[in-house]
């Protein structure tokens, strides 16, 4: 018997409290964006098909968008290529048949726009393409679902920042995480998604997404430099920018605009304010101090900013970011600061070395032991992976 | 000092070719096409292979203003330079960006219908050939690249794709080159440029569209010489440069190349120049292996009946995601003869990389320890 497809069903447009929401039923959920009333939002079934799509290939059932508007031609002729990627990267997905209206090409935006939550990415992606830059878009509800509060608090944060850029901000909610928990597909695989809908939302000419990982490091990834072209439309051309640095050229980059420090908002663990321990806190102020600006962005962080990101890259998380840590510091002349971060790097192969030893020559038995009493992990690129934070 | 481009030169030679050279740097590369067929004497083909050379040696390039250059490779040769900058270290060599001086243009193709891909009779160029996104009007058969330029081989194997091309009522053409052979002079490994290799020649014959057969899947997208990010940005303005086939593994283009009429007869995988498979290869082996696993057959590949060369050692990363595909294939056939041989050779190859770190690790933590001036080098902090 073939598998019943995942529907989208009962599209809705509604306007009240000075915003619009779009809405509409992804299989058992209820997803919507919400947009403030004076920003015209798109009718189309395109943001129906990034928002529908992993699940669907999770689940391995066809999509059915029949009872949505009608979809791009060009994106949906660029579904067998995105499913590929897909299906490659994430052995538990499966290639599904997508069943959708195909529309008239409407004609191109006129707007340059870009994702931008605050932290160094976004930030740097807006400085490079500052010329004809004319909306920041910053999203709560796809990797935290902030309260009013918060998200109020986040947004004036963020706003201070455009501000300072010029470019003005365009706050846009979204219970997509609720989606994405439903299905346990983890963020680092869906996050692409989410901002695809609100690029086909908003429909501007390009929309930018800030890249994560420069060229030498680039992994599976919701948003990736192959990835995110393919989701363009005749009306928007998704742009992945920002590979050809890595992340301590960019922090070096943005510590050149010291007025945009303070607002610089980079933490993971505490949407209103960088708490300036955990690993990207650890990791951000680190490069600034090797450029000699970390206090604007960390003024409460205490102890040595550096022999703090050398505790952090023990425990793991950094492996990404050390080498390029180290290259900065002797960039900067500081290879005292190198010469930690190097020890740090040493002991951090020591530790990969002997996983990989239990690996090999043990079979995984130690590991084994360790993880046995693990809870069912998400879906993740390269199949199931750690259930990434909350 | 400057890496110069110049001294264009197209000859017509004895041998029925045509001959389109320039002085990269001092040595010649030269390109030898049919001679009816109808080339022009561009910058593109040189300046394709100059750019890596050039950032190799960290010198800015000049193009000789007798060699315009596409308007749009050039503005491709920015974000090339912006790749390869951060590659360096993967590809074990240092691109340093340079400034590039050429006069531009932008042309149309002169050969608006011809699509060319590139068909020496392999898995990966076959399956791209039998599956590319536009008809192929002309399949190129190189010489030069895989096959030394003077291995009497080449001819038998024409022959035999050409009678099989003619069956598909595609014509093959010859080019030869010695492209591979001057990078080396560089010091730049054919792993390293074979994406400009290949775009290179798509340029000098002038056709519209180049196919270039990916080699891998989307899941192994570390830095390569060809790779779908650069290769595209190989294109100019006349010729666009096309890379296919990531969406598919090794063995399921064999399985595709097998449902087309006479393809798997053909199948020439090797590049030892020992005959035309010579069996016992790692790319032989690889393919004997599939073919077997398939329960498919093919003439040009002697038996399979040394399972030793099976359980031999991967050399890199790329070897061993293709001995990963075929157990992961001969698991879900439930071969256990290959399993047991497969899986003798991944072991091997994890056993030899677990070795390989840590002696590197303790060569790094000696220099490190025992040394006021860390000489650790970065790029290898992480590995693997």
């Amino acid at each position: 018997m073939p598998p019943s497809p995942l529907v989208v069903r009962q599209w809705r447009s509604e306007q009240g409290a000075g915003q619009r929401t779009i809405r509409a039923v992804v299989g058992e959920v209820s997803v919507w964006f919400r947009a403030p009333d004076e920003i015209p939002l798109a009718t189309t079934g395109d943001p129906w098909l990034a928002v529908g799509l992993l699940p669907a290939m999770a689940l391995g059932t066809p999509l059915d968008l029949r009872d949505m508007p009608p979809l791009s031609p060009r994106l949906l002729a660029a579904l067998p290529v995105i499913q590929d990627i897909w299906v490659n990267w994430n052995p538990l997905l499966r290639r599904v048949e997508v069943l959708a209206n195909s529309g008239t090409p409407r004609p191109a935006g006129t707007e340059c726009w870009s994702f931008f939550s605050g932290g160094v990415d976004a930030t740097f992606s807006a400085l490079e393409r500052a010329d004809g830059l004319t909306r920041l878009v910053c999203i709560n509800g796809f990797d935290f679902m902030m309260t009013s509060e918060a998200w109020a608090t986040t947004l004036a944060r963020v706003s201070t920042l455009g501000i300072r850029l010029g470019v003005p901000v365009l706050g846009i909610e979204t219970n997509w995480i609720e989606l994405t928990r439903h299905h346990r597909l983890s963020r680092a695989m869906s996050h692409g998604g989410c901002l695809v809908a609100v690029a086909h939302l908003l429909a501007p000419r390009e929309m930018i997404v800030a890249a994560s990982n420069s060229f030498a490091r680039l992994t599976p990834w919701g948003t990736h430099p192959l990835l995110d072209p393919l989701w363009s439309t005749e009306t928007t051309t998704m742009t992945h920018h920002g590979n050809y640095a890595t992340r301590a050229d960019k922090v070096a980059h943005i510590a050149g605009r010291p007025e945009l420090l303070g607002a610089l908002w980079v933490c993971h663990v505490n949407p209103e304010r960088n708490c300036g321990e955990c690993a990207k806190c650890c990791r951000t102020r680190a490069m600034l101090a090797l450029v000699g600006q970390d206090r604007p962005a960390f003024p409460d962080a205490k102890g040595d900013p550096i022999a703090q990101y050398a505790r952090v890259v023990a425990q793991g998380s950094e492996q990404v970011y050390l080498p390029e840590t180290i290259a900065l510091a002797r960039h900067q002349g500081r290879h005292d600061a190198a010469r930690i971060l190097e020890r740090a790097g040493l002991r951090l192969r020591l530790r990969h070395l002997l996983r990989e030893a239990d690996d090999v020559l043990l079979g995984g038995r130690i590991a084994g032991l360790k993880h046995r009493h693990d809870t069912p992990t998400d879906l993740w690129p390269w199949g199931r992976g750690p259930v990434p934070e909350r | 000092m400057t890496f110069i481009v110049s001294d264009p030169r197209l000859t017509a030679r004895d041998d029925g070719t045509s001959e389109l050279s320039a002085s990269l740097g001092g040595e010649r590369l030269w390109f030898r096409v049919p001679a009816d067929w109808p080339v022009e004497m561009r910058g593109d083909p040189f300046v394709v292979v100059a750019l890596l050379l050039a950032m190799r040696r960290g010198e800015p390039l000049r193009i000789d203003p007798e060699l315009p250059v596409s308007r749009t490779l050039l503005a491709g040769l920015g974000g090339l330079q912006r790749i390869f900058r951060l590659w360096g270290p993967e590809l074990l060599a240092e691109f340093t960006p340079i400034p590039v001086e050429a006069t531009v243009d932008e042309p149309p193709s002169s050969l608006p219908n011809v699509t060319v891909s590139f068909f020496s009779g392999g898995v990966d160029g076959t399956h791209a050939f039998l599956n590319a996104p536009v008809p192929v009007t002309h399949a190129v058969f190189s010489r030069g690249i895989d096959m030394q330029l003077d291995n009497p081989v080449w001819e038998e194997a024409a022959t035999r794709n050409r009678s099989w091309l003619t069956e598909q009522n595609v014509p093959l053409v010859g080019i030869a080159t010695n492209i591979r052979f001057l990078g080396r002079k560089f010091g730049l490994g054919w792993n390293s440029f074979n994406g400009a290799g290949l775009a290179a020649m798509g340029h000098a014959l002038g056709a519209a569209r180049v196919i270039i057969a990916a080699g891998h899947t989307w899941r192994e997208l570390w830095p390569d010489g060809t790779h779908p990010l650069t290769d595209p940005l190989w294109s100019s303005g006349r010729t666009e440069i096309l890379h296919i086939g990531r969406g598919m593994k090794r063995w399921e283009k064999l399985v595709a190349i097998a449902k087309a009429p006479g393809a798997i007869d053909l199948l020439r995988v090797c590049w030892q120049d020992q005959g035309y498979n010579c069996g016992r290869c790692e790319k032989c082996v690889r393919t004997m292996v599939l073919l077997r696993l398939l329960e498919l057959h093919s003439p040009a590949f002697p038996p399979l009946d040394d399972f030793t060369l099976i359980g031999r050692r991967p050399t890199d990363h790329s070897e061993a995601t293709f001995v990963r595909e075929a157990l992961d294939l001969a698991t879900e056939r439930g071969d256990q003869e290959m399993v047991r041989w497969l899986g003798l050779a991944l072991r091997r190859y994890r056993v030899r990389t677990l070795a390989g770190n840590a002696k590197r690790l303790l060569r790094d933590a000696i220099a490190h320890y025992s040394s006021g001036e860390s000489d650790v080098r970065t790029r290898r902090l992480l590995e693997p």
